[in-house]
């Protein structure tokens, strides 16, 4: 099974251009999809779940067309979408079940055991009989995993997964979503946190402004960035200087100083240490020396 | 669609906002039912008792109405989920088409709400079996959830989400929603068809208990209209959701159904327009027929044996004539009508088969020879069919309107052929009848021969059949055959069972004993055995005062030896035509009564026991039994059969006020003393026969409802005058629809003409006696007025041929001025008595009879006066008792109000008698005011009105314009809020009309001004015309006073006029100088009372 996506376009009523010309291969494993915000991200991961129509290319799933052979697709796919928090009055076994009906589980006894595996997995058995809306947040979004899994589908679409889950819950479901790819499923990950691809995906897209910026392992991106990641340890004043001129990707505070880990050429003036990179430095590097975009703030 | 229905069910019930609905509405079903079922009220809800389907309808048409606005509210809102949450799109990815998910969506309201209203049933139910009046029908449950609900909750969830999914907006859907409803439940109501009426509230829809639906097809379409119409609007919301497709062939399916559909709406609603298009072409048809050959000469029909078999919903006769031609002329062709719906197969005399033709309900046969006057036929016409009932009353146009009982609305339909029951009578036209029916171009088309009937009738459904006359079981049927010849025939066939009563000991009559059956339907004898105050003596010595007191009032006997109370459907209506008193509920020895008496309130005895016990238990000093209290009640049901008039009709008017009509009592036995004992034939006033029972009326019916007047501002009958002066009475005849205020113009005119001739006449009472022996010899025939009216001018030395001419085709009316009244004690051969003196006179150019009765402790008869064309006249009577006030009748004249009560003083002198009987006097005195006197009335051209120029829109709404050509208003507590006018005897008047203008009071910025010419300059006292009468329409305390502004000259000053201390008649505002000129005397519409009236001011110098 492979996802193929030619020339794929999304141009807004109001003129803007989400989408322009994305062609992509994905196949079996954890794909990953990086980008600042208004990449283009959403859109690709809404035309993909069927909740949107590109303006022009063609998105092809295990060789159906995803216009054609909407209904047929949609029986291969589970979502979580990133806003997940609002839900009927059901209580959470009924709202899975809901879910696992909706998607094509006829047998009753079939949903009740993968109902109750799909509790244990995400760690919510024991919440099976509380109201779905009475969840915690963290409960909520492992409940949202668990619909977009139940029915065990082909193609798992998730949109910021791991979004407050605690550090062991997010192990857990990298793990989780590990497991799953291990066999002939297709994962598409969409996350700001970097860690969760570099974790988990076996391939990444990068994307930027509707447009795919790198395409390929994140050892790739990685490599990309190799000498170009430094250590230096400055006062406080230069502190200022530096991190105004240079990229700082972290800043650990030191008995002779800060040490300020940053992307791009040797700070001049500061003795530099070369840095393995990582794929959140492979991601700055990128964003910033090769794409010439500022990274926001928020991504460091 | 199912899981998405059941998942989204589960998530509805747990809905707060479901479960308040739930809890709110099994309270308001709880207190309703409560009141409507137990004798939380007295006693249960008489129409309920009655008709058990009403019970649950009843219900659901609440429920319907209550949880429509919820499922608005509730279909929006899952589209507004929808948008605005992510959680729909884990929903939107799944496998699950737009259809269903939509459909689902719907459903699961839909049946959620099903499931609800089983539950509000059930309390119902609970209700309807511990209920031990209220009987149980069921499937009527069922049948009005489907028939009710279901359509109506598909329609509104349909254009709900539809109308969501256009302006995807949940507060603007909400609005257009509730705003749609208030608009048919309020303005549109019943316009169209009930086209609007999604919810069938207004629908009128109903089960007979003997029945069941009739003509189902009258609301079937309307249901399946709407249904067909929600499931439309369900799939074009499925193509307006705002998630893509599964396939392409998805919208295909969804476009193509919803189209379908729509398709399949509108056609519905087009077949339910076509009903009554249909019954309208059909009538168009039948009377313009009838214009075309009404006036020919008809035979006469001597003998007429029918032969009926019945088989389901259908009818086989033969009819056996003995025709006679009565005319003077040839009778190339013989016109008869019947029921199109009744097909003729073939018509024979003794030789062979006749030709024949049909047109419509016209059959036009022509015998072998042409009927030479004197001739006789015999004729046999074999015919069937089932008869349709659209050929009923088509001079009534709303013919098909819903008639009531309490809130219900009952559809009406006037013949029955179905497997269970049957019904027929002679409106149906089941029988062929020469002549043809109803015309507009030539009143002679109405005509009766009194014919020797017999009728054999065979059931192959096991019903019993019942029919006037004696019976005799034969193998081919039961055979009915009257001792005398009547006008007309009916037939009934049901699973009747039988109850009689034979009273006796009538008087000196030709029969001492009537024979009172009911049949009623099995299961609804719930008078046998249920009243155990009463036994059959005490019904017995009951019905035998009730007779005997009204054969009294009435002067005649009844002329049969059997009456029987026969039950049919509630859906059986009748009304009354403008020539006939009588109504197809009354036929020659029959009284079609609704099924269980549904209908009427008076036979709930058991309620009215009740109601009795607690008024004088609780308010009144006296004491009665159980058994007295019971026979009260029985008495008021009994009281229903002699009434002319039953229920109302009452109309909201805008603004303040209403409108009341009466409506004619299909249970009053009147005809069956006149109608059906003899035809009065008159070709050159052939509503002559109509007028003879409307004079015979008189002694039943009394001066009518005078609250009626003061409710319209005008009686009936003063509405008759008022026309009387437009057209004439002939022409009021050949182009009015029927009204009640037609009856009235019928009624007051037979009395006037009797009037005129008792006037003639030395000793009126001579009239009566001529009149009523008259009667009794002409027993059950048709006979012609010319005899009787030659008799009748010959003692009164009068012509009443050339007075009907005038009567008839002329427009002027007489019109009375009264003065002078006063009451004097005199003595005369050493006894007291009392002289009352007036003045009349009749200024108009056509005379007139005005009747006088003095109010005394016991009964005095009335006199009648005549009053020439002007002429003016003194009139002394002598009087044994003293009146403490006389009643003035003025009948046909321009008089408003017709009917005057003059009440007499307190105080009296005493005098002589100087002459008894008239005198001539100077009619010019009647019009002048004494010298010194200036007066200015409310009908004169010195009288203006003021209101505020503009109101606000919402008062401007409200005053609707007043019903067209209603000049007057009716006085009643609930004032209007701009000046009305209004009349009545309270008020002042110069000429023939008393009247005033009145409104609300406000908070002064309406006002009444009279301005008055002052010719020459002096000291005047200022009177304002004012009568007590009216303050039964608010409080009067101490401070509650009118407000004046009277000028004179330069000087303007404010008077108050305190209410409390008024007298009836002229009150004084003070004594003012006025120069020569103008007086202005203002009244405010500023007062504490609840309303302000402005009738006539004076100056007396």
């Amino acid at each position: 099974m492979e996802i193929t996506i030619r020339g794929l376009r999304k141009v807004y009523p109001n003129g803007n251009v989400a989408l322009d010309g994305i062609d992509l291969q994905i196949g079996r494993g954890i794909f990953g999809l990086l980008g600042p915000n208004g990449a283009g991200k959403s859109t690709l991961m809404r035309i993909l779940v069927t909740l949107m129509r590109p303006t022009s290319g063609e998105v092809k799933v295990g060789g159906m067309d995803l216009q054609r052979q909407r209904g047929r697709i949609r029986r291969l796919l589970g979502y979580l979408p990133q806003e997940f928090a609002h839900f009927p009055r059901l209580r959470t076994y009924e709202f899975l079940d809901y879910m696992a009906r909706l998607s094509g589980m006829r047998s009753g006894r079939e949903r009740r055991r993968a109902i109750e595996s799909i509790l244990h997995e995400v760690g919510l058995f024991e919440a099976r009989d509380r109201m779905a809306s009475q969840l915690s947040g963290g409960m909520k979004r492992r409940l949202g995993i668990a619909q977009a899994l139940i029915h065990r589908p082909r193609i798992l679409i998730v949109d910021e997964p791991t979004t407050g889950l605690d550090p062991e819950e997010r192990i857990r479901f990298r793990n989780l979503l590990a497991d799953i790819s291990s066999g002939e499923v297709i994962v598409i990950l969409s996350t700001h946190i970097v860690g969760d691809i570099s974790s988990t995906c076996n391939q990444m897209t990068l994307l930027n402004h509707g447009r795919i910026a790198y395409a390929g392992p994140p050892e790739g991106l990685i490599e990309k960035a190799r000498g170009h990641v430094w250590q230096i340890t400055v006062g406080d004043r230069d502190y200022v200087d530096v991190s105004a001129k240079y990229p700082v990707i972290a800043t650990v505070p030191g008995r002779d100083g800060w040490a300020v880990q940053l992307v791009g050429e040797p700070p001049e003036g500061f003795p530099a240490l070369p840095v393995e990179p990582n794929l959140e430095h492979a991601y700055v590097y990128f964003m910033e020396y090769v794409l010439q975009e500022k990274v926001e703030d928020a991504l460091r | 669609m199912s899981t998405v229905a059941r998942y989204e069910r589960l998530a509805l019930r747990r809905s707060w906002f479901l479960r308040i609905f739930i809890l709110l509405g099994g309270v308001v079903l709880f207190v309703v039912n409560l009141i409507k079922l137990t004798h939380a009220q007295i006693s249960p809800s008489w129409p309920m008792v009655g008709l058990p389907a009403l019970i649950p309808q009843y219900s659901l048409r609440l429920i319907n109405l209550g949880q429509s606005v919820v499922a608005v509210f509730l279909a929006v809102d899952f589209l507004r989920r929808d948008q605005r949450l992510d959680t729909s799109e884990v929903v939107y990815t799944k496998p699950v088409s737009n259809l269903h998910y939509l459909l689902g969506k719907a459903w699961a309201s839909i049946s959620l709400f099903l499931v609800i209203d089983l539950f509000f049933l059930l309390v119902v139910l609970v209700f309807n079996l511990v209920s031990k009046e209220a009987r149980l029908d069921l499937a009527a449950y069922l049948q009005f959830l489907v028939l009710l609900v279901v359509p109506s909750l598909l329609f509104v969830v349909g254009i709900s989400l539809l109308v969501m999914s256009l302006v995807r907006n949940q507060a603007i859907t909400f609005l257009l929603m509730l705003g749609y409803i208030a608009l048919f439940l309020f303005y549109l109501k019943d316009r169209g068809d009930h086209l609007f009426d999604f919810l069938a509230f207004r629908l009128p829809v109903v089960k007979s208990d003997i029945i069941g639906f009739d003509q189902p097809w009258r609301f079937l379409y309307h249901r399946l209209a709407f249904f067909l119409a929600g499931l439309s609007f369900l799939f074009f919301s499925a193509l307006l959701l705002r998630r893509l497709p599964s396939s392409v062939m998805e919208r295909w399916v969804a476009a193509l159904a919803a189209v379908i559909l729509l398709a399949g709406a509108a056609g519905a609603g087009w077949a339910h327009l076509r009903v009554s298009d249909r019954e309208g072409e059909l009538r168009r048809r039948l009377v313009s027929l009838n214009d075309r050959y009404a006036g020919r000469p008809v035979v006469t029909v001597v003998e007429h044996e029918i032969t009926l078999e019945h088989q389901d919903r259908h009818l086989s006769l033969l009819s056996r004539m003995l025709l006679r031609n009565d005319g003077d002329s040839l009778l190339p062709v013989l016109l008869m009508n019947l029921n199109p719906g009744l097909r003729v197969r073939e018509v024979t005399d003794a030789e062979g088969a006749l030709p024949w033709r049909r047109e419509l309900h016209l059959l036009h046969i022509t015998p072998r020879r042409p009927l030479r006057p004197g001739d006789t036929l015999r004729l046999c016409i074999v015919y069937g069919g089932t008869p349709v009932d659209a050929v009923c009353y088509p001079d009534i146009d709303t013919f098909r309107a819903p008639h009531t009982a309490e809130e219900y609305k009952i559809p009406s339909s006037f013949g029955y052929v179905t497997p269970r029951y049957v019904l027929l009578t002679p409106e149906l036209l089941w029988y062929p009848v020469p002549g043809t029916t109803f015309s507009r171009a030539d009143p002679s088309w109405y005509r009766k021969d009194f014919v020797r009937f017999s009728l054999r009738v065979k059931d192959h459904n096991g019903l019993r059949p019942v029919s006037q006359g004696m019976t005799e079981e034969t193998d081919s049927g039961m055979v009915f055959r009257p001792r005398v010849p009547l006008p007309q025939i009916s037939l009934s066939l049901g699973d009747y069972v039988k109850y009689s009563i034979t009273v006796d000991s009538l008087g000196s009559r030709k029969r001492d004993s009537l024979v009172i059956r009911v049949f009623a339907v099995r299961g609804h004898d719930y008078f046998a055995g249920s009243f155990p105050e009463l036994d059959v003596d005490t019904v017995r010595a009951i019905l035998r005062d009730f007779i005997l007191r009204y054969e009294e009032r009435l002067g005649l006997h009844y002329p049969f030896a059997e009456l029987s109370l026969v039950e049919v459907p509630i859906q059986f209506h009748s009304y009354r035509h403008l020539w006939s008193a009588a109504m197809e509920n009354g036929q020659p020895m029959i009284l079609y009564m609704a099924e269980h008496a549904a209908t009427l309130w008076e036979a709930d005895l058991r309620g009215y026991f009740e109601l009795y016990k607690k008024w004088y238990v609780n308010w009144s000093r006296e004491q009665y039994t159980d058994k007295e209290l019971m026979a009260m009640a029985f008495g008021a049901f009994l009281h229903l059969f002699r009434q002319e008039t039953g229920n109302f009709d009452f109309k909201q008017k805008a603004g303040g006020g209403g409108s009341l009509r009466e409506l004619p009592n299909p249970y009053n036995i009147f005809p069956q003393y006149t109608e059906y004992r003899l035809f009065v034939r008159s070709g050159r006033w052939p509503v002559i026969n109509r007028i003879l029972d409307a004079y015979l009326m008189v002694p039943l019916v009394g001066e009518g409802n005078q609250w009626v007047r003061m409710y319209n501002g005008l009686s009936p009958d003063e509405k008759a005058n008022m026309r009387l002066q437009e057209k004439s009475f002939h022409d009021l005849l050949a182009s009015s629809r029927p009204d009640d205020i037609l009856d009235h113009v019928i009624s007051l005119k037979g009395r006037v003409l009797f009037l005129m001739l008792k006037a003639h006449m030395e000793d009126g009472t001579m009239v009566d006696t001529v009149l009523y022996r008259w009667l009794e010899c002409n027993a059950f025939r048709a006979v012609d007025f010319g005899p009787l009216a030659d008799t009748l001018s010959e003692m009164a030395g009068f012509s009443l041929e050339n007075y009907l001419d005038e009567w008839f085709y002329g427009t002027r009316l007489p019109g009375y001025l009264f003065t002078g009244w006063e009451l004097m004690k005199v003595k005369q051969e050493e006894r007291e008595k009392y002289l009352l003196k007036f003045r009349v006179a009749n200024p108009e150019g056509v005379g007139g009879v005005i009747e006088i009765e003095p109010a005394t402790r016991g009964h005095v008869p009335p006199s009648q006066l005549l009053v020439k064309a002007r002429e003016a006249k003194e009139v002394h009577m002598l009087l044994d008792k003293r009146p403490f006030r006389i009643e003035v009748n003025t009948f046909l004249s321009k008089n408003i109000p017709m009917f005057q009560r003059i009440n007499m003083p307190m105080f009296i002198r005493e005098g002589k008698v100087d002459y008894v009987g008239t005198r001539p006097v100077a009619l010019a005195a009647f019009r002048t005011l004494p010298e010194g006197t200036l007066l200015v009335d409310n009908e004169d051209e010195g009288f203006e009105l003021e209101e505020p120029g503009t109101e606000g829109l919402f008062y401007k709404l409200l005053q609707r314009s007043k019903e067209k050509g209603e000049k007057y208003a009716g006085i009643s507590w609930w004032a209007p809020i701009s000046w009305t006018l209004t009349t009545g005897d309270m008020f002042y008047g110069k000429g023939y009309v008393r009247s005033a203008w009145f409104v609300r009071s406000g908070k002064g910025n309406r006002k009444a001004r009279w301005k008055i010419a002052v010719p020459e300059a002096g000291y005047y006292t200022v009177y304002y015309y004012l009568d007590r009468k009216y303050y039964t329409w608010g409080r009067v305390g101490d401070g509650t006073e009118y407000l004046f502004t009277i000028r004179h000259g330069e000087v303007t000053e404010e008077v108050s006029l305190p209410l409390r201390y008024t007298k009836a008649g002229w009150n004084s505002l003070g004594g003012y100088f006025f120069p020569a000129d103008t007086a202005v005397v203002e009244l405010s519409d500023k007062t504490f009372f609840r309303l302000v009236v402005a009738d006539a001011v004076k100056l007396v110098k």
